[in-house]
């Protein structure tokens, strides 16, 4: 068997910003208050009359930054799986290790994210982010949030099947890789978040978590779906 | 992004690789959308790896009242997780946010999970654990002496989301008792009232996926109301697969007018009249589907032309503010691209003439051709149950409460109109009995009920069958726990797509602590009145628990097995979902395809003749769609769709009666919320627990606010003081706050970071010590004026007019006042002037 490139397409065109997605992740992961895998965030732009609301489904690209950085680190607590999946083992990060190592190489994939994917857990004080749910997909299963988007806005699948609803999306319609532009090897792409609906510039108004902000433990994201602050 | 793109192409070289050797038609592997799940198990830490749950459990959601269907996934007797049944027509395996989250109402670190008894004055939050005995015992004594009186209709009965399929109606009944209230008159009436004589049924299903355009008058189906989950799936397909245009009229920005092709900001309560201009239009331009007209209604294509021409596109520019050349262009573009549908909720209902709204709205649909046809505006498709043997008689004392004679064409009921009544002494109530309705705080005047339900004269003895602590569980005299919708039995069937099916609420886990489902308190209440049968009362209450009232329920129904249905949750099954495309293919692996033209059917029984033949019609006296309803006419109201200008925003001479300073106070719900039922729930209150008031970035600046500034809203009876959110997404001459926010009970609700076991024996949640938000939310529904569609019965929710001001000194969020005696001043005058 070819090897699999599992792959998420947000198609930003069928995205209603309903947040079921962010919900179904914290239920799936037992993810706790303050902590994000996925959130949908939005903003609006236009004057009225002529104004539009343009939604943007946050989450961890698996573009592999935290995983070379990691492996600079000379730990590699951080690792892509055969599948694509970027996971962080937390016996190889933990185990034996002093906390300031631990900071180290926390601090190294934290770094090293473009869009601020990692967050604190706070029972653990340990990182954590988007999975893939990689326990539902190695029993064959969509992960939680595409499983339940009421819209089809999130497509799971394997990029090197050229058969699959992913490939196909992917070689059917102008898409581009998540934002912003220095993901290393994206696993997640997006359909209609350029020039259509939200470009790069709209993006900027978006609250990332921001490193200093996940080391000095301040939760501070906005996730009120219409960026209530 | 040159590094990626470049990964990219080499990723479709490889695709086309493989293409070659597969061809173009081999299946994919894709992964599974659902049915079956795996969780990860954090009790050993943070780990990858996942564990299997002990069971799957089917139920039928009731966070809000759409039922979609549900999987509950248990692991040592406790719910793990949620998701939506790839088994069911409507909801093909998912679930919107407050769905997923459906949780939090059964591990709700306050709910209450014994009966409670009051201790101190009412409204005190005093309260003290009694037993089932001794609550039940007192209940029953206070519902005895009321029959006993011989005037049952002393004790009322109020249920808001009341999904018991008949058996809070039996109770009702058993007890003789004909004043049951209910909340539709705060939800949708008017637009229920406006298409039941119309053409039967109260609301359409529009067929969204299949359609080429949709217009939306005031419905926020990607948010909320019927039907969020299914409707939404259906819309997306339509507008994206289908490339249907979507355009919506909405004073505010929602979500659904932010994802339509074309928003257009409306003044409050004028949809009537843009329709029924856009209907003058398609009839004047010759766009009209006339032979359908003349054929299927009961008004001539001629006749209803010239009725409309009072109606022009500038006029309705007048009074809604949307341009008249965008009028014109709608109307073109909506008759001229088939098939097309309309959909309405609240927008249009709302307002002192809703049920005018609704049924000039409905018109549009009505004269293109586009009733019941692929892609149009469908009938809905229902299906029924029945009720156990031996229901009782019920009393023969009519109600002014539950059927009050100023309007005669409520059948839905005037519920938020009733406490004013009860201090009118328009009816005397002894015991007042709720369930699932939290009146005294989401009704409009919701400050009226609190005075009524605070005082012992005008309510002697009250209880209420629920779970929560809040404004208006606080009030009562006796609370007896409730199960949530995961912990007990309910039939459900919601014409949520074109499919019709039956779903089956069941408990997933037993249920925690004392809590009783409430078919069960009903029936030891009626025991312990009635314990030796000698009342007649009891007869009707002989069943041995839930399910075997429901199986008796679902007895008459063909075809339907039992033990199937309850390891399904839903039926009939009609296919599988297709994980490549998400939707239901039958076993030929092509999606299901929905049946058209009910009413057009040949029918032996049929009211009307076409070509020749009888035909089934439609749910009307006479079997066709009435543009003409007679049965209004006979009440002194207009039997044709009408614009009438509300007087509090409208002078007769239609101009505006508004001063510079005032605006019209909305609400809305977030997408996340119902009005009193989730703020308890973490995962939808972390990620809304701020209210702000919207306002338009022109009105803000005219005040002389900025966004976050707090302002006061000023209505006739109180004001409110709210932050601002500066927002271009709005009309300039509305004001928007959410009635979903501001309980003052619940510790995620009041971001009360304080940990430990729940007041009223629920158990700790560990998260509660991570809450990181303040609660920001506030409820406008104080100020909110009571006022009733003279036909529809509907609370007019949009209609009040206001003043917003900057906030003055010492005002903090959330700070208020309210007169009462100015709300029945107001209510006295509403009823008098508006009759």
């Amino acid at each position: 068997m070819a090897k699999k490139r599992m792959t998420m397409v947000m198609d930003v065109r069928r995205c209603i910003g309903c947040q079921a997605c962010t919900v179904s992740c914290k239920t799936e992961n037992d993810v706790p208050l303050g902590v994000w895998r996925t959130q949908i965030r939005a903003k609006e732009v236009g004057k009225y009359p002529y104004v539009r609301r343009h939604f943007y489904q946050w989450i961890c690209a698996q573009c592999g930054n935290c995983v070379e950085a990691s492996a600079n680190n000379g730990v590699g607590a951080v690792s892509r799986r055969d599948d694509g999946i970027v996971v962080v083992d937390y016996e190889k990060l933990t185990k034996g290790r002093t906390k300031k190592q631990i900071d180290k190489e926390i601090d190294a994939a934290v770094e090293a994210c473009p869009i601020g994917a990692f967050s604190k857990n706070p029972a653990t004080g340990l990182p954590e982010k988007c999975n893939q749910c990689a326990h539902r997909v190695d029993k064959g299963l969509v992960p939680a949030c595409v499983q339940t988007c009421i819209g089809r806005a999130r497509i799971y699948g394997d990029a090197n099947d050229p058969m699959s609803e992913v490939s196909k999306l992917l070689g059917t319609n102008a898409n581009r890789p998540a934002p912003p532009n220095d993901c290393d090897d994206p696993h997640v792409f997006y359909i209609a978040l350029d020039g259509s609906l939200v470009d790069r510039g709209a993006l900027e108004g978006f609250q990332q978590i921001k490193t200093e902000d996940f080391n000095s433990g301040k939760i501070d994201q906005i996730v009120n779906s219409l960026g209530g602050k | 992004m040159e590094l990626t793109r470049r990964r990219f192409i080499q990723l479709g070289a490889a695709t086309g690789a493989v293409m070659a050797i597969e061809g173009p038609f081999a299946n994919a592997m894709e992964l599974e959308l659902g049915g079956r799940g795996v969780a990860v198990d954090k009790s050993k830490g943070i780990t990858e790896k996942g564990s299997d749950f002990d069971k799957v459990v089917p139920y039928t959601c009731l966070v809000c009242n759409i039922e979609d269907g549900g999987l509950a996934y248990i692991k040592d007797g406790r719910i793990k997780k949620l998701e939506g049944n790839d088994k069911h027509v409507s909801t093909r395996g998912r679930l919107c946010a407050k769905g997923n989250a459906g949780m939090g109402h059964v591990y709700d670190p306050d709910r209450i999970l014994y009966p409670l008894k009051r201790t101190g004055p009412r409204g005190s939050g005093q309260y003290k654990r009694i037993s089932w005995d001794e609550a039940i015992g007192e209940v029953a004594d206070k519902l005895k002496a009321v029959i006993d009186s011989g005037h049952p209709n002393e004790t009322m009965i109020h249920w808001g989301r009341d999904r018991s399929g008949g058996a809070y109606g039996r109770f009702m009944k058993t007890l003789g008792t004909n004043t049951g209230v209910n909340h539709t008159s705060t939800c949708e009436s008017s637009k229920k009232i406006g298409m039941e004589p119309t053409w039967g049924p109260d609301i359409e299903t529009p067929d969204f996926a299949n359609t080429k355009y949709i217009l939306n008058f005031g419905s926020n189906i990607l948010e909320a109301a019927y039907f969020h989950n299914p409707y939404s799936q259906r819309v997306v397909e339509g507008t994206v697969k289908n490339k249907a245009k979507l355009v919506t009229f909405d004073v505010r920005l929602s979500n659904t007018a932010a994802k339509s092709d074309e928003w257009f900001p409306i003044f409050p309560g004028t949809d009537g009249i843009v329709a029924l201009a856009m209907a003058n239009v398609i009839m004047s331009e010759g766009l009209a589907d006339t032979d359908y007209i003349n054929t299927w209604t009961n008004y001539s294509a001629d006749k209803l032309a010239e009725y409309l021409k009072q109606y022009t596109p500038e006029m309705a520019e007048k009074y809604s503010g949307v341009p008249a050349k965008q009028i014109r262009r709608i109307a073109i573009e909506f008759a001229r691209t088939k098939p097309a549908t309309t959909y309405t909720y609240r927008g249009p209902a709302k307002h002192l003439y809703g049920s005018y709204n609704e049924r000039s709205t409905m018109l549009l649909p009505i004269i293109t051709g586009n009733i019941e046809v692929r892609g149009g505006y469908c009938l809905p498709r229902g299906m029924g149950y029945g009720q156990p043997a031996n229901g009782p008689e019920g009393g023969k004392e009519p109600s002014f409460l539950s059927s009050p004679p100023d309007y005669p064409l409520a059948g839905h009921k005037v519920a938020h109109l009733v406490p004013f009544w009860i201090k009118e002494g328009k009816q005397k109530i002894k015991v007042l009995m709720r369930y699932m309705n939290s009146a005294a705080y989401t009704f409009p005047a919701a400050s009226v009920w609190k005075e009524v339900q605070m005082d012992e004269k005008l309510i002697p003895f009250s209880f209420k069958i629920d779970n929560q602590m809040n404004e208006d569980t606080a009030l009562f005299d006796i609370i007896l726990p409730d199960c949530s919708y995961l912990e007990r039995w309910d039939p459900e069937s919601m014409p949520s797509s074109l499919w019709p099916w039956l779903g089956l609420r069941q408990p997933v886990i037993k249920p925690l602590g004392e809590a009783v489902e409430f078919r069960e308190v009903l029936k030891k209440i009626i025991h312990k009145i009635d314990p030796d049968g000698k009342r007649g009362m009891k007869k009707s209450w002989e069943f041995k628990d839930g399910e075997d009232y429901l199986k008796q329920q679902f007895a008459g129904v063909q075809g339907l097995d039992w033990e199937e249905f309850k390891k399904n949750g839903v039926w009939p099954i009609y296919g599988k979902l297709d994980p490549k495309t998400g939707m239901i293919v039958g076993k030929d692996g092509v999606p299901i395809k929905a049946e058209y033209g009910l009413p057009y059917r040949e029918d032996p029984n049929g009211k009307v003749t076409v070509d020749g033949k009888k035909r089934k019609g439609f749910g009307t006296g006479d079997g066709k769609i009435n543009i003409h309803v007679a049965s209004w006419e006979k009440y002194g109201f207009n039997p044709l769709p009408v614009f009438k200008a509300h007087p509090w925003h409208w002078n007769k001479d239609g101009s505006s009666k508004l001063a510079d300073d005032q605006m019209i106070l909305t609400t809305f719900k977030w997408n996340v919320h119902t009005q009193s039922r989730t703020p308890n729930v973490k995962w939808l209150t972390e990620m809304v627990h701020s209210n702000p008031a919207w306002l338009n970035a022109a009105t803000a600046k005219k005040i002389g606010v900025k966004n976050g500034d707090l302002i006061r809203i000023t209505s006739p009876v109180g004001y409110m003081v709210a932050k601002t959110r500066v927002t271009e997404g709005i009309h300039p001459k509305v004001v928007a706050v959410s009635n979903t926010l501001g309980m003052k009970f619940g510790r995620f609700a009041t971001a009360n970071k304080m940990s430990g076991a729940g007041q009223y024996g629920a158990q700790d949640d560990a998260d509660i010590k991570n809450i990181w938000w303040k609660a920001e939310g506030v409820n406008p529904n104080d100020i909110i004026v009571a006022s009733a569609d003279p036909i529809g019965g509907s609370q007019g929710w949009f209609d009040t007019v206001v003043k917003v001001t900057a906030a003055q000194s010492g005002d903090k969020l959330g700070d208020g006042k309210v007169d009462n005696a100015k709300h029945v001043e107001f209510f006295k005058e509403t009823c008098r002037s508006l009759n």
